[in-house]
């Protein structure tokens, strides 16, 4: 009887991601379904499905106050990037700072503010490990929705006030 | 009072598979009690994730096999419940007909 091999690719992702739990026994165990009939897009399935517990259980590892560590320097560097490039872009495109300062321009700043704020403080508070570090990150994030809110209701307002 | 941990429902299934086929149940067999009982499919790697919680747990033994040419020269790896295992699925299994008997009550009436 010639044996059926099954997909390279996919063998090779289930040695390279599978858990190291057993990993031998469910290669043998796929390789025999396979060899049973059963199909290659069956036996890309049964490799997605240990590709996904193994990246399930590789997240759930992670220290969450590392994770937010990271995103929150991400966030913070983001939009200190952002802020630069759009008052450069800003200025490069107006000729005082009257006509600079457009409602939608500090409204875009104000955001972007608050985002790299937010984002620094919870580098700060996750860099400390303070115990309450969600909870200030959250005081934080609806700060920056309330000033956010407030912005654009100065602009929509300031844009009413142009109109007449 | 101690703290209990209850097994999860595809860890239950899984630990009354291994109990169901006498010292000889492994991953494709597993599976295969599953599927014809319950009639869902279950991936394999689902199979070995609960079985990696209950030897944590302490509720299975594996026991290595011998390589075959059939699974290209990989052994099966064999799961057998443990004394813990037993009562655990005992307990699970009572507590279920227990709290099971009020659906007699709902019989004949539809959802």
């Amino acid at each position: 009887m010639s044996e059926r091999l099954p997909p390279k690719l996919a063998s090779w992702l289930l040695k390279r991601c599978g858990s190291p739990f057993h990993r031998e026994s469910l290669e043998g165990d796929l390789f025999e379904q396979y060899q049973d009939g059963r199909s290659r897009a069956w036996y890309w399935g049964q490799v997605a499905a240990v590709v996904w517990i193994a990246g399930g259980r590789l997240l759930r590892t992670l220290p969450w106050i590392g994770t937010a560590r990271v995103l929150s320097r991400e966030l913070a560097g983001g939009a200190v990037i952002l802020t630069a490039i759009t008052i450069a872009d800003r200025a490069r495109r107006t000729h005082s700072f009257g006509e600079m300062m457009s409602p939608a321009f500090v409204c875009t700043l104000t955001v972007l503010i608050c985002v790299g704020v937010v984002g620094a403080l919870a580098w700060i508070l996750a860099a400390r490990r303070q115990r309450r570090a969600a909870i200030s990150v959250l005081m934080l994030a609806f700060g920056v929705v309330a000033l956010s809110a407030g912005a654009f209701t100065w602009a929509s307002a300031a844009c009413a006030c142009q109109l007449h | 009072m101690r703290k209990r941990e209850y097994l999860g429902q595809l860890e239950l299934m899984v630990l009354l598979a291994v109990i169901r086929p006498a010292n000889d149940a492994y991953g494709v067999l597993i599976s295969r009690e599953i599927a014809g009982s319950s009639g869902r499919e279950v991936a394999l790697a689902s199979v070995y994730a609960a079985l990696e919680r209950l030897e944590n747990k302490g509720l299975v033994t594996a026991t290595l096999g011998e390589p075959t040419a059939l699974r290209g020269g990989r052994a099966r790896t064999y799961f057998k419940p443990t004394a813990a295992g037993l009562k655990e699925a005992r307990d699970a299994h009572e507590t279920l007909l227990r709290l099971g008997a009020g659906l007699s009550s709902w019989q004949g009436e539809s959802a």
